[in-house]
């Protein structure tokens, strides 16, 4: 005890000692007062200890002199360095898709020789027969309290010295970064002999609470992100060698570069700030040009975009900000939004030097204001002069007025979604507001940070597709999930500390402390994406077949991730753990058990409504015969059906799934499609009827109707239309139509119908009124007619046809020929040339001479044009072939 | 800042509230109660909290040395409108003083800008492009031009109202000839969204140009419309192979309304690489 007590009284004094010889001494105090406590319980080993731990872990000093400054380029570290990038990057889990090893496994051995590293790190891993590659037992959740209360000590000091003058140290010249393998091995040394020969997690906590220690991790991170030899050519100018020097010398400095978003490319991202410094003169030192140029850079290296234009965006935003020209939102942006306003897309158009200064100039709103400055572009599918949107011609003429700025081209001729919410978003990015364009099926809308919010405008759909994204993953609730880990900016900061020590620890087999690392990181901020990617990374290369610990990681991500983020959680299981653990659980049942805790912990779809395809996609993957998949279908169909927002998602994911289905043996796949049709239709019966569940009725099957629609299955979507009309009558319209009709049997009511229309989430939810629409009290189907493009019936059978009669909602015009197809297959179209008869809101075709048959009619237009309306009846008259 | 440049701002209000006989009015009711049938209100709006163009605006229009601005601002109605980004309850408060139930007017794209409505709060025109707003003489400049044509308008159209038959329809024609937009209750013409363009797309040569000379002869349009017109028409001859003699015709008409609007600059531009780069090959 005695012992201990001088241990720790003389780590302290020795501590502050080197604080008052190197750093400012209210911050190192501050640190270390802070850090007391895990002082005291932590065990050091002696120097020689160290030493010898170090000689086996640092084969590649071992011939080198102390004081060398290079190393040849064959060494060890150098070597295994160029796959560090391929291990634990933090854009993906390399291993979990199937990428390249670890950089664990290519650092230690490297030279081939097992014997050189130090392998009692793993000593205390539990033995299993049989299986040598496992992680030690995981923390139950009470030692993880421990552990996130300790972890969250680090945030709390990160915070509490936001304000203190940022370390600072100028060990390493750029001179000295000529050699960054000579320095990472110089402080890898260090950091090792910080922290011990067995680290405990509250040894990596004590030593992170060191502002000197943190730079010293973030060195490492520097050289394991940017590759050692990626670095080198970069330091190999002396432009690059001062700045990343610069760069290394300044904890504040690295810390917003290498903890601010994603790190792909970083070594080019340094060339590019290079260049920026070299051809721009940017002053470095100046904060807002340095936030400015080390994102443009950064992004611009990331996205793989050519320097030149990244020198033109550095050069608008730089200047603009200059001139005060800028939204004042911008002077306070952190490291990680500025890269989403400087990074943003479309170099040569929208985002040109040239547009966005229109726009800056001319477009000038508080924030809110360009979440509806999408309007001051008029909708023109076709321009004044008739030519479409989607061709040249469309702004040809105006080009050279405009002086090719995008913005203007279009505020002056007019433009579609894509055109009007690349305005919106340009706008706000403009003035350096986040913002960004995203992708809805058939559609473009956008969204603008407001306050600390994003917020959507011209959005029709519920499926939106980012187009900016941190780590590639485009739904609206990864742009969620990213404002909130970098919004709690302390917190996300020390989780990355930790995650990268994590990594650094697992490169040299320190099994035990890496996982415990990583397990506080994930703990202590469980909406780090990245590091979680990276915990799976390595749980997959030290325990791919421990189903304990695959399974302790899915119902942690279930347990917090998935609290807020269910979209997030399903995602992260569906890619990186399903098919892990599946091949490990083979029982159907205990797969159910599993996927069951997920939507009992996601009754309803959280933040925004998603697409629960892949998920399920990936748990019926693990299905191998047809017993289990229709098993499946049963358990996971019923379970949904149930719950208000997934229930029309889940049947129409049932119906594609059950499509896909096909095993080779034609029999055996008709009986399942049999068998799961039945299924469904019992499902469905059961669904409410009652006031109070009609609506969420009618919402599911209006989804699955709509996705019987899209693949073509006629008897499904028969099916549901039927069950729709017994459950949800009152949705039903009771026209009573009054037309001539034509001889024959109306060969449509059994059909299936489609428009050219894209629906929004709303029309979709309305599809079974389309079902309605071939019945004798008709429905309503919005249409469209652009070319080949309108309205489509498939008969239940080949058919002989007589006439047909279609019901519009208001008045037909006559202004452009109507021309009724048939086709035998959907593929090959005969007009039948038959002119229709129009009046009012009626047409009718008649057939009676034309000799139509076929499986298929259509019904389209001349040109094209928006027309806002609906057809409420569709009858088809013939006689079925025999 | 804030609170150092509202107490500044109201002083100025007062100083101006003040001085002469002062057009400032405090609040957009009031101006537009002021305005009546035939006056224009003039809305100066801008960015109170959100950048320094809209101060540095403000200090180079309302406080520049060289009152001639004030002079001719201070013979109009108008309005000072401060633009607050994710106001406070204070600033929220200023301007609902100032706007009241009332929104902005539609046709507003950018801050800070002079925006003028009519006495039923209709948009007539704004000075709000960059090259309007930089600085106060740009400023006078395009605002008298467009008080000049909102004053010109009126007139015209109350003579209208005043007589019948042709005499009417030339007078009509004539107000809506003076500026793009469109006094309130006569609809904007779009050949691309009013069917016009798909009308076309049936039409021979002979049977377009007919249905075109008939459709300007048959009502009263901006000179914009007009250009839009031909527009929708020499696109229809050039996707059907016009003879350039015709297509150069007609662009060269289309350009001639009105040289300086954007159709104006789009007929120039069709000139140059759908008839002289053809006429060249």
């Amino acid at each position: 005890m005695s012992s201990n007590l001088f241990k720790m009284m003389f780590a302290v004094v020795a501590a502050v000692a080197l604080g008052f010889v190197c750093y400012p001494l209210g911050g190192v105090i501050m640190d270390l007062l802070q850090w007391r406590n895990a002082a005291i319980t932590q065990h050091r080993p002696d120097n020689r200890q160290r030493d010898r731990l170090q000689d086996r872990r640092l084969v590649s000093e071992d011939n080198l002199p102390q004081e060398t400054v290079t190393i040849s380029d064959d060494s060890t570290d150098d070597s295994s360095a160029d796959d560090w990038k391929k291990g634990f990057d933090d854009s993906d889990v390399a291993a979990a898709d199937g990428g390249s090893e670890p950089e664990s496994s290519s650092f230690m051995f490297a030279d081939g020789d097992p014997d050189l590293v130090g392998i009692t790190e793993e000593k205390d891993a539990p033995v299993v027969e049989g299986q040598t590659d496992v992680v030690p037992l995981a923390p139950s959740s009470g030692q993880r309290g421990v552990m996130a209360t300790s972890a969250r000590k680090l945030a709390h000091l990160l915070e509490k010295n936001k304000d203190a003058t940022p370390y600072k140290s100028n060990e390493f010249s750029a001179q000295a970064w000529s050699s960054p393998t000579q320095i990472y091995s110089v402080v890898s040394k260090r950091v090792l002999n910080k922290l011990g020969e067995n680290p405990k997690l509250e040894d990596v906590l004590a030593f992170l609470s060191t502002p000197e220690n943190r730079r010293d991790i973030a060195i490492i991170s520097l050289c394991r992100k940017a590759g050692l030899s990626e670095l080198a050519e970069v330091t190999s100018d002396p432009m690059g060698a001062n700045i990343v020097s610069s760069l290394a010398s300044d904890s504040q400095w690295l810390t917003d570069t290498l903890y601010s978003g994603p790190t792909n490319s970083l070594a080019k991202g340094l060339k590019y700030l290079s260049s920026i410094c070299a051809n721009r003169g940017a002053d470095l030192n100046d904060p807002v040009t340095r936030r400015i140029a080390i994102t443009t850079a950064t992004e611009f290296a990331r996205e793989g975009w050519s320097e030149k234009d990244m020198l033109e965006r550095f050069s608008y935003y730089d200047s603009s900000y200059r001139e005060g020209k800028l939204n004042k939102i911008f002077d306070t942006l952190d490291y990680w939004e500025t890269r989403i306003v400087t990074g943003n897309r479309e170099c040569s158009s929208w985002g040109s030097p040239r547009s966005l200064a229109w726009q800056r100039d001319n477009v000038r709103l508080p924030a809110e204001g360009y979440l509806s400055a999408c309007t001051q572009l008029v909708y023109r599918l076709r321009n004044v002069a008739g030519d479409s949107v989607f061709s040249e011609d469309y702004l040809a003429p105006i080009r050279a007025a405009t002086n090719d700025i995008t913005a203007l081209a279009y505020r002056e001729i007019g433009g579609v979604c894509g055109a009007c919410s690349h305005y919106g978003a340009y706008g706000a990015l403009a003035a350096g507001i986040p913002a960004m364009t995203m992708g809805e099926p058939g559609h473009c809308a956008y969204a603008v940070r407001v306050g600390n919010e994003w917020k959507m405008s011209y959005s029709i759909y519920w499926q939106h597709s980012m187009h900016k994204t941190f780590w590639g993953l485009h739904d609206w609730e990864f742009l969620v999930l990213t404002q909130d880990l970098y919004s709690d900016k302390y917190t996300t900061q020390a989780s990355n500390l930790i995650a990268d020590v994590a990594s650094f620890l697992a490169a040299r087999r320190l099994t035990r402390a890496a996982f415990d690392c990583f397990d506080a990181a994930v703990q202590l901020q469980p909406r780090n994406w990245p590091a979680w990617l990276a915990f799976a990374g390595f749980l997959k290369q030290k325990g791919s077949t421990d189903k304990k610990r695959w399974v302790d990681l899915l119902n942690r991500i279930t347990d917090t991730i998935g609290d807020k983020y269910h979209n997030v959680a399903a995602t992260f299981e569906a890619r990186y753990i399903y098919p892990q653990v599946l091949p490990l659980i083979p029982n159907l049942s205990e797969r159910n058990k599993l996927f069951a805790a997920f939507f009992k912990k996601c009754e309803s779809f959280g933040i925004t409504h998603w697409d629960i395809n892949p998920l399920l996609d990936a748990q019926f993957e693990g299905c191998k015969t047809n017993e289990d998949r229709l098993r499946f279908m049963r358990t996971v169909l019923s379970t949904l059906i149930s719950k208000k927002d997934y229930s029309g998602a889940a049947l129409a994911w049932g119906m594609k799934a059950a499509s896909r289905v096909d095993d080779g043996n034609a029999a055996a796949t008709e009986k399942f499609q049999q068998d799961f049709s039945r299924l469904l239709t019992s499902l469905m019966s059961r669904m409410g009827s009652g006031k109070k569940d009609m609506e969420a009725t009618w919402i599911g099957l209006g989804e699955a109707i709509f996705t019987a629609g899209q693949n073509g299955d006629t008897s499904t979507f028969q099916a549901i239309g039927k069950i729709a009309l017994n459950k949800c009558k009152a949705k039903f319209p009771k026209y009573k139509f009054k037309f001539r009709g034509f001889p024959g049997k109306i060969v449509s009511a059994n059909g299936l119908i489609t428009t050219a229309v894209t629906l929004d989430e709303g029309g979709v939810r309305q599809s079974c009124l389309h079902w309605g629409v071939l019945q004798k009290n008709g429905g309503r189907i919005p249409f469209k007619f652009e070319g080949k493009n309108g309205i489509k019936v498939k008969f239940d059978k080949a058919s002989d046809l007589t006439g047909l009669v279609a019901l519009f909602e208001c008045p037909i015009a006559k202004d452009r020929p109507f021309h009724l197809e048939v086709s035998d297959d959907d593929q090959n179209w005969v007009d039948t040339q038959v002119n229709p008869e129009i009046i009012d809101k009626i047409m009718r075709f008649d057939l009676k001479s034309a000799n139509a048959s076929g499986r298929f009619v259509r019904l389209i237009r001349e040109g094209d044009k928006w027309e806002n309306s609906n057809i409420l009846g569709f009858y088809v008259y013939g006689k079925p072939q025999k | 800042m804030i609170r150092s440049f509202s107490l500044w701002f109201f002083s100025l209000l007062l100083f101006a509230g003040a001085s002469a006989h002062a057009g400032l009015t405090r609040s957009y009711s009031e101006a537009l109660k002021k305005a009546g049938d035939n006056k224009p209100v003039i809305l100066f709006c801008y960015g109170a909290n959100f950048d320094q163009v809209g101060k540095a605006t403000f200090d180079a229009i309302m406080r520049n040395k060289d009152r001639a601005f004030m002079r001719m601002l201070n013979k109009e109605i108008y309005v000072i409108v401060p633009i607050y980004q994710t106001p406070t309850e204070k600033e929220k408060a200023e301007f609902n003083r100032v706007m009241g139930k009332h929104g902005l007017p539609g046709g507003i794209w950018s801050y800070p800008c002079f925006a003028i409505v009519d006495g039923q709060g209709n948009f007539r025109g704004a000075v709000q492009s960059a090259t309007e707003m930089e600085n106060p003489q740009t400023v006078q400049e395009a605002l008298t031009k467009l008080l000049d044509d909102f004053y010109k308008q009126q007139k015209l159209l109350a003579q209208a109202s005043r007589t019948s038959g042709v005499n009417k329809e030339r007078l009509v024609r004539e107000a809506f000839s003076v500026t793009s937009i469109k006094p309130p209750g006569h609809e904007t013409f779009d050949p691309a969204n009013n069917g016009m363009v798909q009308k076309l797309q049936l039409m021979s040569i002979a049977e377009a140009n007919r249905y075109i000379r008939g459709t300007l002869a048959e009502k009263s349009y901006t000179p914009i419309e007009r250009q839009m017109i031909m527009a929708a028409y020499a696109g229809h001859l050039r996707r059907n192979n016009a003879p350039l003699e015709l297509l150069r015709a007609v662009y060269t008409e289309m350009r001639n309304i009105d040289p300086t609007s954007s159709y104006g600059a789009y007929a120039e531009g069709a000139l140059e690489i759908w008839v002289d780069a053809l006429e060249k090959k």
